[in-house]
């Protein structure tokens, strides 16, 4: 009988053995560390951009930018394309609204 | 299991942190980590026990890590492999093995101590486990990584970091003390 014949001979019983769980896995599972997951620090890294984007806004005065570049956005229109624009906002918005009392009443609709 | 199961449970917990999948995959991979360890400590339950639960512990923390490149049993065995290296280390043993007689006492003792009854074993098992004891320890991980877990070579490299030559080395040495020791203990007949 060769080495790896023998060796093979004696091992099959040890490649068989099932070690019993005997409460291992809850033991593992007891010892487990509290860690933030990827959604969690995904959901932090969020709110510290919005934080950050809020924070910056407010200290650069971005509503003059944003108003100053809205209002030169509309002298820049036509009059026509001015009632065209205001006439989709208007439309947008209105449907928005709709969405929003339709839903409404199918919630009240299906809690009923 | 599958190895799409295994990444979509390591998924879970590492995106979501859902431990309830970690217990799956641990339920399912205990017995061949503890196995391992096992054939390393030359039977000590206790000990294998504290490092199998090391293993799983680091392999929770690292879950993002797992890409499933590979199958989840490989890429925990080749944490459970460098969980033994640290604790060989860490008691001032080197990779290379410690002289044998002091290694075969240690590893006596610690078998002593932490045999238990829990885990029905044939004696023959046991003589095997014991016998594991005249190996150097990265002869003995190489040896029972393939006769044992089946690996092939390159993954035991792999799993090992030990180039794929001197894998062959410590198959060749190991296989030839282990063979010698049963000869003379009786085992071919």
């Amino acid at each position: 009988m060769t080495d790896n014949e023998l060796l093979e001979q004696v091992f099959q019983p040890i490649r068989q053995m099932q070690v019993a769980d005997d409460g291992f896995t809850d033991r593992v599972a007891r010892r487990l560390p509290r860690q933030r997951n990827a959604l969690q620090l995904s959901r932090l890294w969020t709110a510290f951009c919005v934080v950050v984007a809020v924070a910056l806004f407010v200290l650069l005065r971005g509503w003059q930018v944003v108003a100053y570049a809205l209002v030169t956005l509309l002298n820049a229109l036509p009059t026509r394309q001015q009632l065209l624009l205001f006439a989709v906002c208007a439309g947008i918005a209105g449907l928005i609204a709709l969405a929003e009392f339709t839903g409404r009443e199918l919630r009240q609709g299906l809690s009923t | 299991m599958g190895r799409l199961n295994d990444l979509s449970l390591a998924t879970q917990v590492a995106v979501f942190g859902n431990k309830r999948a970690f217990d799956q995959l641990v339920r399912e991979y205990q017995s061949p980590v503890r196995r391992f360890f096992l054939s390393q400590t030359a039977g000590n339950e206790a000990l294998s026990d504290d490092l199998a639960q090391d293993t799983f512990l680091k392999a929770y923390t690292h879950i993002g890590q797992y890409r499933g490149t590979s199958a989840f049993l490989t890429w925990l065995t080749r944490i459970a492999y460098n969980v033994w290296y640290d604790h060989c280390r860490s008691r001032q043993l080197k990779v290379n093995g410690p002289p044998l007689a002091t290694a075969v006492s240690k590893a006596e003792a610690e078998a002593g101590a932490g045999t238990s009854s829990s885990t029905q074993r044939s004696s023959l098992q046991i003589d095997l486990l014991a016998a594991l004891k005249v190996l150097r320890d990265e002869e003995r991980s190489c040896i029972t990584l393939q006769l044992v877990d089946g690996y092939a070579i390159d993954e035991i490299a792999a799993i090992s970091g030990l180039p794929a030559n001197t894998v062959k080395s410590h198959l060749r040495r190991g296989k030839e003390k282990l063979a010698n020791y049963l000869r003379q203990n009786g085992y071919d007949r």
